[in-house]
């Protein structure tokens, strides 16, 4: 039984399985990359495009307001490169799990590799390459699909930006991080992050996402060594 | 042009993703960035909210934004909801239902 319960197969759908609240989650957020692109010029293929290749929100949402804006090539890269460096330490935490993979295993891992899927394999402390397959690719077509949603949207729906649909990823977020927090330091760590983040990004410094969390994961780091917290 | 910087940025993030699952880069790693690590998810995840939040806004813009008061009705959702789709879909409620409130 304990053999049936391990299989790869099985593995590859509890995956899936626990990845499709996150799915619904960014439901409004990839409907908004679909029509925020439809609306600002891109053509339905190209819309369709990001989500396919590119594959991170964020970053679909900045490149798209940044081409609208009519920034540059190497500056939207450049944005592109600070912005999505969350992924180099998702890609460092799950290292020691995914680097032994052969190549035809690691370049699939790292292409799923988004935010929710780094959440989810933590969370779960499931790293094994079945599960994080299931997991990824369910939710990278359900993405897929939303932006194509999305696209359809921007053409029936006007002013689609007014229903304030990017709430849900700050509702999704905070649903995953409030039971993290079980001491003093991660406490410290997520507020020193939100404070650094509010106001970096008010500042417009780039790469204030990045900058925020890592200060915040070394304060909690100070704080857990000063209260002798067992790290 | 759009094309070229579709695939463009593919290439990036998937750099970004791909780099440090490289077994021949080799990476030691002191303590202390060890450690640090077990924090990544939640101040990473936090730190992305902040733009969110702040939307148009700036600082003093927070204290009148439908989303902060949003998102601290969802940390009490957090807290007292243990099932995580729940909590998000009550928080989502809440939400549409301030800004209704709000006209």
């Amino acid at each position: 039984m304990s053999d049936l319960a391990t299989s790869n197969p099985q593995r590859f759908c509890l995956g899936a399985a626990h990845i499709l609240p996150l799915c619904l989650a960014v439901l409004p957020w990839g409907i908004l990359a679909g029509s925020m692109a439809v609306s600002h010029g891109f053509s339905p293929w190209q819309s369709i495009g990001l989500s396919v290749f590119v594959f991170a929100g964020a970053a679909q949402l900045v490149t798209i307001s940044m081409v609208a804006a009519g920034s540059g090539f190497i500056a939207i890269c450049l944005t592109i490169l600070i912005i999505t460096a969350q992924h180099l330490l998702y890609a460092l935490i799950l290292r020691e799990h995914v680097s032994s993979l052969p190549l035809q295993k690691r370049l699939p891992v790292a292409f799923l590799l988004t935010d929710e899927l780094f959440a989810l394999s933590v969370g779960k402390r499931s790293y094994d390459f079945a599960y994080l397959m299931g997991a990824g690719l369910c939710f990278y077509l359900a993405w897929i699909s939303f932006t194509v949603i999305g696209v359809l949207l921007a053409a029936s729906v006007p002013n689609l930006a007014d229903y304030h649909l990017d709430f849900s990823i700050v509702a999704t977020f905070i649903a995953i991080v409030v039971p993290m927090i079980k001491r003093v330091s991660s406490l410290v760590g997520v507020v020193v992050a939100l404070l650094l983040s509010l106001v970096l990004s008010s500042l417009a410094v780039s790469g204030a996402i990045v900058i925020a969390g890592l200060l915040g994961m070394f304060c909690a780091v100070g704080v857990a060594r000063w209260r002798g917290e067992a790290l | 042009m759009i094309w070229l910087l579709i695939f463009t940025l593919a290439g990036i993030v998937f750099f970004n993703r791909y780099l440090l699952l490289e077994p021949r880069l080799p990476i030691r790693l002191p303590n202390v960035v060890r450690q640090a690590l077990q924090y990544s998810a939640p101040c990473l995840l936090t730190a992305i909210c902040g733009p969110i939040l702040l939307g148009d806004t700036d600082l003093s813009g927070l204290a009148s934004n439908p989303y902060s008061y949003a998102a601290l009705f969802s940390i009490a959702c957090a807290l007292v909801i243990k099932n995580m789709l729940l909590s998000v879909l009550v928080s989502l409620a809440g939400f549409y239902a301030l800004l209704y409130l709000l006209g």
